[in-house]
C-alpha cells in the first residue's frame, strides 16, 4: 500500500512547492500565454467570408435613413458590397481589410476609415493591375455605385491626385462629411520600378441611405 | 524499558528521516528528468525535422512562396506565368531541411538563388516577347530588382521563424546541462548511500528508492499527460497552416518524451521491487 500512497504523497507535495515557487510568475506566464492562444483549434478557411446579399435595388428606389440594426456589420476579411463604374468599366467586390489575401480577389476597405452611410471618410484600395486598372482613365464627373446589403449609394468623382504612398495629406479620417476615396499603385505600366506613388480618388456622396442609431 | 523507548524512538527518526530523503531524491529526480525530457524532447533537431514531415510543411512553404510572390508580381504589371517553374519542389525540400540542420548547429546556410532569379529573368523576357513588347531602359533596369524581390521572398519563406535562436538556446542547455547532471548523480548517489546505510535491512532503503522512483514517474509523467490529453497546445494562433501543423507535432512530440521518461521510471520501479524480492531472499 505504501508504495502507492507515499509516491502520491510526494507527487502532491512536491507540486504544492512547485505551485508555492512559481506563483509569482505564474499569472504573468497566463497572461502571455493567452496573447497566443486562441479560445477555440485555429480553423484555417482560406475562403473569405461575405455579408453581401447582392442588394439589386437601384439607387433611385433607396429610402433616406437606414438604422444601424439593418447594416450588418462585416468582420475582416468579409465582402459587404459591390462597386462599379459603368462608363470606365469598373466592378469590384469590395471587403473589409486590406490585407494581400483580399487584394487578390477584390478591393479592400482600409479598415480605420468607415462604411457607407456614416457621414465619414470610405477608402478603399486594390491592385493598379487588377480591380482599379480602369482607374487610369477615370475623370471628374464619373458617377461610382456602392452596393452595399444595406443600400445603394452613388459618389461622383471630383477629382484625382498623385502623391506618394507616405503622404497622409493625401486623406482626412477625422472628416466629418462623407467622401469616397480610392487609391491604387501609380503609375500604371508594367515593371517601371517600385511603385511608391498613389493615385487618389475622391468622390462625394450623391445619394444613398443615412445610417441612424 | 527506557532502551525500548529509545529503540522506537530512534526507528521513527530514521522513517522520519529517510521518507524526507526519499522526497528528496524524488525531486532531485525530477529534476533530472526534466531538464533530459527539455534536451531529448525540444532542443533536438530530429524534432524539428519531424514536426516539418508531419503535415505538408515543404508544399505550404511552396505555395506561400508563390502566393507572395503573385502578390508581388501583381502590382508591377506581370502576370502569374511569369513564376512558372522558377523553383522546383525538390529544391524547396532540401532548402528548408538544410537550413534548419545548418541554424539548429550555429551555422549559416547559403541560399543558392541564382537559379531562381536566371529562370525568372528568362520568363519575364519571354512575357514581354510573347507580348510583342520592347523592354525599355527603365523595364530592364527594375528586371533585376524584380528577380531580388522575389529571391529574398524565397528565403524569407524557407526560413523557419525563429529556429536561428535555437542553436544558441540549445548551446546554454548544454552548458546547463553540463553542471546539472553530474550534480544530480552526486546528490542522488549520496542520498541513496544515506538510504541504505541507515536501514539494518538494505531492502528497507531500497523501498524508499521505489518510492521516489514512483513519485518521479508521476511527477514527469503528470505534466505531459495533462497537456496530450488536453491539448491546449493545439489552440496556438498562428496564422501559416502548414507553421501550426508542424509546431504541434513538434510540442507533442516534445511531450511524449515525457511519457516515455515516465515509462523508464516505471521500468526502474519494477526493477528495484524485484531486487527488494531478491534480497529479502537472500537475508532469508
Amino acid at each position: 500500500m505504501a508504495y502507492i500512497y507515499m509516491p502520491l504523497i510526494f507527487t502532491v507535495i512536491g507540486y504544492g512547492i512547485l505551485w508555492i515557487a512559481t506563483a509569482p510568475v505564474i499569472d504573468f506566464v497566463y497572461n502571455v500565454g493567452s496573447m497566443v492562444m486562441a479560445q477555440e483549434v485555429p480553423e484555417f478557411n482560406t475562403q473569405l467570408g461575405s455579408v453581401f446579399d447582392g442588394n439589386d435595388g437601384t439607387p433611385e428606389e433607396q429610402p433616406e435613413f437606414v438604422s444601424t440594426s439593418n447594416v450588418n456589420l462585416p468582420v475582416f476579411g468579409e465582402q459587404y458590397g459591390q462597386i462599379t463604374c459603368e462608363r470606365i468599366g469598373l466592378d469590384a467586390p469590395v471587403y473589409f481589410g486590406d490585407d494581400n489575401d483580399i487584394l487578390r480577389v477584390g478591393a479592400g476597405q482600409y479598415i480605420g476609415s468607415f462604411l457607407p452611410g456614416y457621414g465619414r471618410l470610405i477608402m478603399l484600395c486594390a491592385h493598379n493591375t487588377t480591380f482599379f486598372r480602369p482607374l487610369q482613365i477615370i475623370e471628374a464627373g464619373d458617377i461610382i455605385v456602392f452596393k452595399t446589403s444595406y443600400g445603394v449609394y452613388q459618389y461622383q468623382v471630383s477629382r484625382t491626385d498623385i502623391k506618394d504612398h507616405n503622404d497622409s495629406s493625401a486623406y482626412d479620417l477625422l472628416k466629418e462629411e462623407e467622401e469616397l476615396i480610392m487609391y491604387t499603385c501609380y503609375p500604371f505600366e508594367t515593371m517601371v520600378g517600385t511603385k511608391t506613388d498613389r493615385l487618389f480618388v475622391y468622390c462625394e456622396k450623391i445619394s444613398g441611405p443615412t445610417v441612424i442609431d | 524499558m527506557r532502551n525500548n523507548k529509545k529503540k522506537k524512538s530512534n526507528k521513527l527518526l530514521k522513517k522520519v528521516i529517510s521518507t524526507l530523503l526519499s522526497f528528496l531524491l524524488a525531486v532531485i529526480f525530477t529534476v533530472g528528468s526534466v531538464l533530459i525530457g527539455v534536451y531529448i524532447g525540444f532542443l533536438n533537431e530530429n524534432r524539428i525535422i519531424d514536426g516539418l514531415n508531419y503535415k505538408d510543411y515543404y508544399s505550404g512553404v511552396e505555395s506561400t512562396f508563390y502566393e507572395n510572390s503573385k502578390d508581388i508580381s501583381t502590382p508591377i504589371g506581370l502576370p502569374d506565368t511569369v513564376l512558372d517553374g522558377i523553383v522546383e519542389s525538390e529544391k524547396v525540400h532540401q532548402d528548408v531541411k538544410n537550413y534548419v540542420v545548418s541554424a539548429v548547429n550555429g551555422q549559416t546556410f547559403i541560399f543558392d538563388i541564382d537559379s531562381l532569379k536566371n529562370k525568372l529573368e528568362e520568363n519575364v523576357r519571354g512575357y514581354f516577347a510573347s507580348q510583342e513588347w520592347e523592354i525599355q531602359p527603365e523595364q530592364e533596369a527594375t528586371i533585376p530588382e524584380y528577380t531580388q524581390l522575389i529571391a529574398d521572398e524565397y528565403i524569407k519563406c524557407v526560413k523557419l521563424p525563429l529556429v536561428e535562436h535555437f542553436a544558441s538556446a540549445k548551446r546554454v542547455y548544454q552548458k546547463i546541462l553540463l553542471f546539472a547532471i553530474p550534480s544530480i548523480v552526486i546528490l542522488s548517489a549520496i542520498i541513496i548511500f544515506m538510504m541504505l546505510h541507515m536501514q539494518k535491512w538494505k531492502h528497507r532503503g531500497i523501498r524508499y528508492i521505489v518510492y521516489s522512483s514512483f513519485a518521479t514517474m508521476l511527477m514527469v509523467a503528470i505534466p505531459g499527460v495533462v497537456a496530450l490529453a488536453s491539448g491546449f497546445y493545439k489552440h496556438i494562433n498562428i496564422s501559416s497552416e502548414y507553421l501550426y501543423y508542424a509546431l504541434v507535432k513538434y510540442i507533442s512530440n516534445g511531450l511524449w518524451v515525457f511519457i516515455y521518461l515516465a515509462l523508464i521510471w516505471i521500468v526502474v520501479s519494477v526493477a528495484l521491487l524485484f531486487l527488494i524480492r531478491f534480497v529479502k531472499n537472500y537475508k532469508n
